[in-house]
């Protein structure tokens, strides 16, 4: 018997090294990039997340601007352009030489179509920040004047470098376009192909107006698991994934000499949701201690291991340039307490539990997605330090689509709240630019449109209604502290930190990715040659905070041995494991035959 | 035999009915609605006209009851519908998936039968013998461990440690290989998946053929052809394996119907594009349609072997039909 | 009488090597969840160390994600596991007795209705039922002990109610019902003593399904990330790296064995069980 297990164990060995030797063959011309979620068609009505799924479908699509690295927008489709004083006119000159994947140029006409063709077949984030153009009126082949009926600070940003141009000639005859599954556009790859679930294919634009790519074939195979992904990169098997590397496997990827690690700031912002129209969250002083009561410095070194930025308690991101840089995050349980023994929540009935003003006990629930680790921790830390100034709480892990059925009903802000607390993460959308601060605290449910807290405070919306009517830049960016500053203090969430994106790639197969700040290296710029020379060097590339990690070769060695004590320690189990097998047989064989001996 | 025949579709009939009623509501039942996953993570952008024009599109503004209605009638056209979160028919999904899934869990169940089958006459055969009790003790250990667990343990030594079979995935299907090195690739996916699945079933084949077997053996025809002193090959392989195949047959019908449900567990571990990997993100993302058309496939399948292994239970071993009938 | 029925199967239970074998890896993890808090260096809960700490002197298993001494975690897990086991294969030995009784006893209509209520109960999918009930019940200790008792009761009805059959064609329970004896005795004398050894064998059996079912769930993120059972920490194990670094060695290896050797516990309990309750199986000599 053991024998023959034996030679099974040989036959199998001998099967695995053969198929080892079919393995070892690559394209040298084609890029492997894992992401973790089918994206649809790959057109700007069907794919699916805003990252990776938008930078695939402006792979295939141009926009008339492009965010730079640090998100600032800058001419692409847009040769030259000019806009009127009182930001109401924009005249733009497109390129002369830009071509459809199937030769058509790409003319004005085009871009007046998509324009309006996105207001008659609304999605809704290509569509609501056109609403405010007025008239597009187009001269020739590359000329084309937008008339605003009110001034749009970020017009630049959205719509004009989010949008993608569609080519006339193919969706003049689509009139469902949320079922189309034409992906041709005018950018720098073509859609070959697309497995469901399995993969993406694209070949390289040749005639791209920006010269030909440099990747000939780009193949994104979608891994699901993560896990799953991150062994596949280290396997070799992807030469770059979309996903973040998770802050306790950064050391690791560092370490693996075949891997390149970039880190720079994240715009995705985690907060502690507060629903601010339930007493006792109604109380300022209330949620001003549930701030105090909240170490979010340890937070990032206990959850994230110190990959992400504490957050800012007027929520805006620090490397933003309207960061208010005077706000600092706090922590002072004894400041808690105090804050709610002065506003009248104390424990009358000693049983280690605050009762509100009125003497009634308050026992609070927070609400966490149960598939998101970091999260639950973040949740389960704080918690205990909400415990511990004597505010009486739980929390409770659900699947992310009933936690968002209670926290954001029909994700209409109108249709009420059912919870206490919550741990709550906005994707870095809500960071690209200030005003989103009107969404996310005005009162009114059609302008705060993400206002998740019912947070309603009369200041806040006259703050909110200056802002939308202030062009100027510097009194925007005056404004915009003094929003900032008002939001940490009256506290209707409390920001805990933006996570850090940790992008890795194998540096031999390619190397020319950009960091996009707040995003990662899996973006337009990355794939495109473009004009620039300083690019290139992915540590100047990614701005200024960016760290190159893979200099950490201290622990380089020990992670290779540990590699192989791995190894030798399963061998070891399981020679340990074999050898009490046979010891168990050998007691029981002595002990003789009773009637029952198996 | 007719009335045995018609009064057990009946019954399934009432079964299919019930789950068929069952797959309607419970998604349904579930709390939060499918709206993110039919318009895209800008839903907090939206206008609530925009919202209700998505929900009126894909019927979800419909009372309960004309939902109900448009579902059974889509049953009986064969129209699964679209997938909410793919935005693509469901048949060409299930088609996708379909091939994988039975490539894995049915040639599991082949060959997690075969060798159980084997180990169990072996066995049963050496009854009290170390031999039986090795094989107990080692196909009790299998069954013990679980599956995501021996799954994890071995892409960590073969794929993730080692290099030799590949991390994810049904095949390297952007390579385009073709003939013999497609097969290859593929065989190579197959192999810890496959593996995984066969090391955690194959208990339970075993435990039934022992059983069944020892419950041959000690039948009175086989004392009495021991003791005629027919040779011990005839008895183990003509009279004994055979008639305790039986048992096994029978639960082979019956977990034939649950393969096209996929390995859920498994296909996560391995990435693997198997139906139950797609049933399991169809419920995460509340896509009706989706959960709906699994869910079905796979009551159908079950409840078709059930009525199979009805069927044929009686006449390969008369006894059972006295005893039920 | 029935005192020293049970005194043979204690004898029987114990002087067979795989039975015993599993009643002292019971005993031996019942202890453990007896004595955990005296066993275990730390408490789970309490953060004590630096997160993703290798094992050391001070923690001989590492510490996990948010530096809790992993060993402490799994020597309390002991007692979730366990309790999860036993109480969910209690509740659904208690719903399959009750079940196959009455189908059993009464047969007819009753029979009819009961049986195909277990048919549909077998007939659903398992997981994806689970998957449903575990999101829309969300996930705590009680609902993953409802959610597997709920499911896992079917398959024991059948089997006891074939044991209330066999027991009916003996023909006390007929001669009884004839004379009249009240359905209480009958059920005391006749039916209970040939169905608890059965119902005995079905729990330990069930018992051994049930951890196993909980780590599956926790895997799938569908159990509950506050219990700290053996499968929760191989969630965290999993979700935080642990399968990609060394890691694995003390943080994935370990709640695997345990959760192996205790559900082996279980089945050789129960496979021994079951060997006595069907003599026929005994070695023949």
């Amino acid at each position: 018997m053991k024998r023959s297990f034996f030679s099974v164990g040989i036959i199998i060995l001998l099967l695995l090294s053969s198929f080892n030797l079919v393995l070892a063959e690559e394209k040298v011309q084609s890029l492997k990039v894992g992401i973790s979620k089918d994206e649809n068609g790959l057109n700007p009505y069907t794919y699916v997340t805003g990252y990776p799924g938008l930078d695939l479908v402006n792979l295939l699509y141009d926009t008339l601007f492009n965010l730079d690295e640090n998100n600032k927008p800058e001419p692409w489709l847009v040769k030259d352009f000019k806009v009127s004083k009182d930001g109401l006119t924009y005249e733009l000159t497109l390129h002369d030489n830009v071509k459809w994947h199937d030769g058509k140029p790409l003319t004005a006409d085009d871009v007046k179509f998509t324009m309006e063709y996105f207001i008659k077949y609304p999605k809704s984030r290509f569509t609501n920040t056109l609403k405010t153009i007025k008239s597009i009126e187009v001269s020739g082949e590359t000329g084309i004047t937008l008339n605003l009926s009110q001034a749009d600070p970020n017009f630049m940003i959205q719509p004009l470098a989010d949008l993608p141009i569609l080519p006339q000639h193919i969706w003049s005859e689509v009139s469902t376009p949320d079922d189309e599954t034409n992906a041709l556009g005018s950018g720098p790859y073509i859609l070959e192909e697309h497995k469901s679930g399995q993969y993406y294919k694209m070949k390289s634009n040749e005639d791209y107006f920006k010269g030909a790519p440099p990747i000939n074939e780009l193949i994104f195979p979608i891994i699901e698991d993560t896990t799953a992904m991150y062994n596949a990169l280290q396997a070799g098997e992807l030469d770059v994934i979309s996903s973040s590397i998770s802050p306790e496997l950064v050391e690791q990827f560092s370490s693996n000499p075949a891997l390149k690690v970039v880190r720079g700031p994240g715009y995705s912002t985690s907060l502690f949701q507060i629903n601010a129209e339930k007493y006792p969250m109604t109380e300022t002083a209330f949620r001003q201690a549930i701030d105090f009561a909240i170490d979010k410095e340890n937070l990032v070194k206990t959850v994230l291991l110190g990959y992400a930025e504490v957050g800012s308690p007027g929520f805006i991101h620090p490397s933003s340039s309207y960061f208010n840089s005077e706000l600092k995050p706090v922590f002072d349980k004894e400041k808690a307490k105090q804050i709610l023994e002065e506003a009248g929540f104390i424990d009358k009935d000693g049983d280690g539990f605050r009762e509100d003003q009125e003497g009634k006990k308050i026992d609070l629930t927070t609400l966490v997605y149960s598939g998101n680790p970091i999260r639950i921790r973040t949740a389960e830390l704080i918690s205990e330090a909400l415990n511990e100034v004597g505010i009486k709480n739980a929390v409770k892990a659900m699947d992310s689509t009933t936690v968002d059925s209670l926290m954001w009903p029909d994700f209409d802000v109108s249709k009420g709240r059912d919870y206490d607390l919550g741990v709550w993460s906005w994707s870095n959308t809500m960071q690209l630019f200030p005003d989103r601060m009107n969404d996310l605290f005005h009162s009114d449910p059609a302008i705060g449109s993400v206002n998740i807290g019912g947070y309603k405070n009369p200041e806040f919306d006259q703050l909110g209604e200056k802002l939308k009517q202030t062009y100027d830049e510097n009194e925007r960016l005056s404004l915009i502290k003094e929003i900032q500053a008002f939001v940490a203090e009256d506290a209707p969430i409390i920001p805990l930190y933006y996570q850090e994106i940790v992008g890795a790639f194998n540096p031999e197969k390619y190397d020319q990715y950009v960091f996009q700040v707040g995003k990662g290296i899996i973006n337009k710029l990355s794939f495109v040659s473009t004009e620039k020379s300083d690019l290139p060097d992915n540590e100047k590339a990614s701005s200024d905070t960016p760290v190159s990690t893979d200099s950490k070769t201290a622990n380089m060695s020990t992670d290779n041995d540990g590699n192989n004590t791995s190894l030798i320690v399963f061998g070891l189990i399981l020679l340990v494991a074999v050898i009490g097998f046979i010891l168990l047989r050998r007691k029981k064989k002595n002990k003789g035959n009773d009637d029952f001996d198996f | 035999m007719g009335k045995f025949i018609t009064g057990k579709l009946l019954q399934y009939f009432i079964v299919i009915f019930l789950m068929l009623t069952l797959n309607f509501l419970l998604p349904r039942l579930m709390p939060g609605n499918p709206l993110v996953f039919l318009a895209g993570e800008d839903v907090g952008f939206m206008s609530s006209a925009e919202k209700d024009a998505i929900l009126d599109k894909y019927g979800l503004n419909d009372s309960i009851l004309e939902q109900y209605g448009t579902y059974i009638k889509n049953i009986f056209t064969g129209d699964f519908g679209y997938s909410y979160q793919q935005k693509r028919p469901i048949s060409e999904l299930l088609m996708e998936r379909l091939p994988w899934t039975m490539l894995l869990t049915g040639l599991g169940l082949v060959l997690s039968t075969v060798i159980g089958v084997m180990f169990g006459a072996i066995s049963a055969w050496r009854r009290g013998t170390n031999t039986d009790a090795n094989l107990l003790t080692v196909f009790m250990f299998l069954s013990a461990m679980p599956s995501f667990w021996v799954g994890m343990i071995l892409v960590s030594i073969f794929s993730a440690q080692l290099g030799w079979l590949p991390v994810f995935g049904a095949e390297s299907a952007w390579s385009n290989y073709t003939g013999m090195d497609r097969f290859i690739d593929i065989g190579k996916h197959l192999i810890l998946p496959l593996a995984t699945l066969i090391l955690i079933s194959v208990t339970s084949t075993f435990m039934i053929m022992r059983y069944s077997m020892l419950n041959v053996l000690g039948e009175d025809y086989i004392m009495m052809a021991k003791a005629k002193g027919v040779k011990e090959k005839v008895i183990k392989y003509k009279h004994a394996m055979r008639n305790a195949l039986l048992p096994v047959a029978t639960v082979f019908m019956l977990s034939l119907g649950f393969t096209l449900g996929g390995a859920t567990v498994i296909e996560t571990v391995f990435a693997y594009p198997g139906v139950g990997r797609l049933m399991f993100e169809s419920v995460l993302s509340r896509d009706y349609p989706l959960i709906q058309a699994t869910f079905l496939i796979i009551t159908f399948s079950v409840v078709i072997a059930n009525f199979l292994a009805d069927l044929i239970y009686p006449l390969l071993d008369p006894k059972v039909g006295s005893r039920n009938g | 009488m029935v005192n020293s029925r049970w005194k043979k199967y204690w004898q029987v239970l114990t002087s067979n090597n795989i039975g015993l074998f599993g009643l002292i890896l019971l005993v031996i993890f019942l202890l453990i969840a007896i004595l955990a808090p005296i066993l275990a260096p730390f408490d789970p809960t309490d953060r004590v160390g630096a997160p993703f700490t290798k094992p050391n002197g001070q923690f001989l298993l590492g510490t996990n994600d948010v530096g809790q001494d992993i060993l402490s975690e799994l020597l309390y897990g002991t007692r979730i596991s366990l309790l999860i086991g036993v109480i969910a294969a209690f509740i659904s030995i208690l719903l399959g007795c009750l079940v196959g009784i009455v189908s059993g006893y009464y047969g007819g209509k009753v029979d009819a209705f009961l049986m195909r209520l277990v048919d549909l109960v077998l007939v659903i999918p398992f997981l994806p039922l689970m998957i449903l009930l575990a999101a829309f019940i969300g996930p705590s200790f009680w609902n993953i002990v409802l959610v597997i008792s709920l499911i896992s009761w079917a398959s024991p009805a059948r089997v006891i109610r074939s044991q209330v059959l066999t027991l009916k064609t003996k023909g006390y329970v007929e001669a009884a019902k004839s004379i009249g004896t009240n359905i209480k005795v009958i059920l005391a004398r006749h039916i209970l003593p040939g169905v608890i050894p059965i119902a005995l064998s079905q729990f330990v059996l069930a018992a051994s399904h049930s951890i196993l079912i909980e780590a599956s769930l926790s895997f799938l993120g569908l159990g509950d990330p506050f219990t700290k059972s053996w499968g929760t920490i191989l969630y965290y194990a999993q979700a935080r790296g642990a399968f990609l670094t060394d890691a694995w060695i003390w943080w994935v290896l370990p709640p695997g064995l345990l959760i192996t050797t205790l559900v082996i516990g279980f089945a050789f309990t129960g496979y021994s069980l079951e060997e006595i309750l069907n003599p026929r199986l005994r070695k023949e000599r």
